[in-house]
């Protein structure tokens, strides 16, 4: 059984290419167009890993990671954030809300992947 | 070869969204304070352009939308107001990112200069704006001078676990940069009755031979800083006591996560309000029903003669055959379909544009966005509806001094509206502009040679003159709505998509263009008529009425054709047995024939002359042109229930057939260019 990824990204362009790389890499995709429907997809079943993107409308990926961890399921799954280059203010705000760390856009699937490989076994 | 590569065509087909979204908003942005929600959705836009951009490696784009998202993360969050002039430069700005992705799309360079000078702007507002200037990040050299081996104090706080940072991680990640060794400082564990399992009480020394650098090192780290206490060093300035202890056993740790998972972990659901399909599958679908339709029709010919009580059964099964057929193509017709809100949504832009042009103040209604047509229709109505507004702009609105001394309010309206009537979509362009003078257009349509000074014309079909080819009232030619090339243009457009166009005008007070145009181009709700053996079918949108006419009250005209009244109006009469060649081949006419009135394109009524009226039907319409050529008077072809073929006629096209010999206007000679595109309906 492949680990179970929540991809929540509201371009599907995105959503598109970390699903693509993980399920290449065998992980079972849950993609998710913003905060709200991760919350909503969260709720069926715990997750392996979660990836968001930030910026998205109705709700945020900052406030979705901070929602995620007060979920006791999601208390020791590892939570990616999507950033773009250099901004550390994103990258502080997904920390101090609880994020494992950061992916920084854009990435090419080898990235990826090894940051999936430093958070999630 | 990147990967990504598949996901050019989604991305595209993404930015069109994005850079329509921006635009939306972009067009009602003024100086100041705007839309909070707006705002975030233009950021958004860029910001995903841009992630986009990043991956395909399209630099200049990406180059762009950087700073682009930032002038607008800034302006979102407060940090920048908007000045007067910077919101039609973000529209400019909006352009530029579109030409960009554009050029990216087809795979070109852009032109060099394209985005400078928009580029220098933004950077401008940055540079203005706050003092939090983007700080050029300079990168230390490594002042270890190369060194390979470092050793590691590594003391893990709370927070690193609460947010699921794991140690066996990291090691995994450093033992994959060189040769590592490592010892767990176990002291600080407490009593297992008094641990808390999310406190960090064990801290580890460890060391890494062979790493590349020292950036490597930090990179694992990364996630974890400032969640725990870390000291990197070269190993040489650490007193030389490797650390002897491997942490093999920490490295393999058995994956402490909980295996009750398992049953949760079902395949992954992915759900979506919307699926993105190829057009051409959908064509393909859209044909498929089309057959299906056919073949049906032909099932329930074949079996008509069952009518009969003791088949009732299989009738009631025909008939719920032919019912879920009917839905099974509507259905897929629907797929075709889409809102009227992509296009409208164009136009606030080019009437702001243009009002600043033209030095007039317009303000655009739109109404019926929602009403949904066929893809194709509204591919093709941008240019006829963009045209239909320059010139209500151009020449239908007075500038605001003639206005002032008419009147009226200073702002002139321009509406487009749209709504489904008859199962037919009804758009209409309208404006509360000067309207138009009949005797104007009369003398213009005489001077152009388009009608004879003594034609005699209804109000309705002298306004009808300005779809004429050639025909302009603007005294001065502007370089906005052009050389009279416009509404015949417009016209022509309508017509290839099997619609009508007409216009309504009260001087002084505005004209209203109304395009009437089917739901979809596949099917046509025809009337099956027969004429010497052979069937046709006339587009039911087409007529008005059928009659049967006084065979004493048929007048002869000198040019050889005929004429009846009704209700006081002289009707001209086509015979379709002669304008189709047929012969009856001695067969007798029936003695009374059949008048379907029918209404051309000019508003202008004939009488086509036929034997006998067979019945309502749909018909899926298969293009003549692209399976054999163009024929005078017909429009298109359909396959019918007896599995025939059988010809569409088209109405405008054998008016101009009759109308050749005729003085009744259009004028003769002229008729044929004017109705030379008619017809024509593709599918």
């Amino acid at each position: 059984m492949g680990k179970r990824v929540l991809a929540v990204d509201d371009s599907k362009t995105m959503r598109d290419m970390v699903s693509f790389t993980l399920k290449r890499e065998g992980f079972d995709v849950v993609e998710a167009e913003d905060g709200v429907a991760a919350i909503e997809k969260s709720a069926d079943g715990a997750f392996d890993l979660v990836i968001s993107d930030v910026n998205m409308p109705r709700m945020d990926g900052i406030t979705l990671v901070g929602r995620l961890r007060q979920d006791p399921k999601f208390r020791g799954t590892p939570i990616l954030i999507l950033t773009t280059e250099a901004d550390q203010e994103k990258k502080a705000a997904g920390k101090a809300a609880g994020a494992t760390g950061w992916i920084v856009k854009p990435f090419d699937p080898d990235q990826l992947i090894g940051v999936v490989n430093r958070v999630c076994r | 070869m990147n990967d990504f590569e598949q996901f050019k065509q989604t991305f595209f087909d993404e930015c069109e969204e994005l850079l329509q979204q921006f635009e939306d908003v972009a067009g009602t942005l003024k100086a100041g304070s705007n839309d909070p929600a707006g705002l975030d959705d233009m950021f958004r836009s860029v910001h995903s352009i841009k992630a986009g951009a990043g991956a395909f490696k399209f630099d200049r784009l990406v180059k762009f939308a950087h700073e682009l998202e930032n002038v607008m993360d800034r302006v979102r969050s407060g940090r920048m107001e908007l000045a007067e002039g910077d919101p039609e430069f973000i529209m400019e700005a909006g352009d530029v990112l579109q030409d960009l992705v554009a050029a990216a799309r087809g795979g070109v360079e852009a032109a060099e200069e394209l985005e400078d000078d928009a580029l220098t702007r933004l950077q401008a507002m940055l540079a203005g704006g706050s003092a939090e200037a983007e700080a050029a990040e300079i990168e230390k050299a490594d002042n270890e001078g190369g060194a390979r081996d470092f050793h590691i104090d590594f003391r893990p706080h709370r927070a690193m676990y609460e947010t699921a940072n794991e140690p066996q991680l990291l090691f995994h990640a450093l033992a994959a940069l060189g040769e590592l060794s490592a010892v767990a400082d176990l002291t600080r564990l407490p009593d297992l009755a008094k641990m808390q399992p999310d406190e960090g009480y064990v801290s580890w020394q460890i060391d890494v031979r062979g790493a590349p650098d020292r950036a490597a090192i930090e990179e694992v780290f990364e996630f974890v800083d400032g969640d725990c206490d870390l000291t990197i060093e070269p190993l040489a300035s650490v007193a030389a006591s490797p650390v002897e202890a491997a942490v093999e056993g920490a490295v393999e740790a058995p994956d402490a996560k909980p295996a009750a998972k398992a049953e949760n972990s079902g395949p992954a659901a992915v759900q979506s309000t919307s699926i993105r399909v190829e057009l051409e599958r959908v064509d393909q679908l859209v044909d498929m029903v089309g057959e299906l339709v056919i073949a049906q029709a032909m099932a329930l010919d074949s079996l008509s003669e069952l009518v009969d009580i003791r088949h009732v059964k299989q009738l009631q099964a025909l008939e719920d055959l032919t019912m879920r057929t009917r839905q099974l193509q509507e259905g897929v017709m629907a797929v075709r379909m889409q809102p009227l809100k992509a296009l409208f949504q164009r136009f606030p832009r080019i009437v702001r544009d243009l009002s600043r042009k033209l030095g007039k103040s317009v303000r655009l209604e739109l109404d019926g966005e929602a009403t949904e047509v066929d893809k194709t229709i509204i591919e093709e109505l941008s240019d006829p509806l963009t045209h239909m507004i320059r010139n209500c702009m151009d020449h239908g609105l007075e500038t605001p001094e003639e206005r002032q001394a008419a009147g009226k309010p200073e702002q002139g309206v321009v509406r487009l509206s749209a709504e489904h009537r008859n199962g037919r979509i009804l758009i209409r362009v309208s404006d509360d502009g000067r309207g138009l003078n009949p005797e104007k257009v009369f003398n213009k349509a005489v001077e152009n040679g388009l009608i004879d000074a003594d034609a005699e014309l209804s109000k309705e079909e002298i306004e009808a003159l300005i779809f004429m080819p050639g025909f302009s009232t603007a005294a001065e030619i502007s370089d906005v709505s052009g050389r009279g090339v416009g509404m015949d243009v417009v016209r022509r457009n309508i017509q290839k998509l099997g619609g009508r166009v007409t216009v309504e005008s009260n001087e002084g007070e505005g004209s209203t263009f109304t395009l009437a145009l089917p739901l979809t181009l596949a099917v046509l709700d025809g009337m099956l008529v027969s004429v010497a053996g052979e069937r046709y079918v006339v587009p039911l949108s087409a007529i008005v009425e059928t009659v049967c006419p006084d065979p004493s009250a048929i007048r002869a005209l000198p040019d050889g054709g005929t004429v009846m009244p009704l209700r006081g109006e002289a009707i001209r009469l086509i015979d379709l047995c002669q304008s189709m060649n047929l012969s009856r081949h001695g067969q007798a006419e029936p003695l009374r024939k059949l008048a379907v009135i029918v209404e051309t394109e000019f508003g202008r009524r004939i009488g086509l002359v036929v034997d006998e009226l067979l019945g309502q039907q749909q018909v899926v319409i298969k293009s003549l042109e692209a399976n054999y050529r163009r024929i005078e008077g017909v429009a298109g072809t359909a396959i019918l229930g007896d599995g025939r073929v059988r010809l569409i006629l088209d109405i405008d096209g054998l008016a101009a057939m009759a109308g050749r010999n005729s003085d009744v206007s259009p004028k003769s000679g002229d008729t044929d260019k004017s109705e030379e595109a008619t017809g024509g309906l593709s599918a």
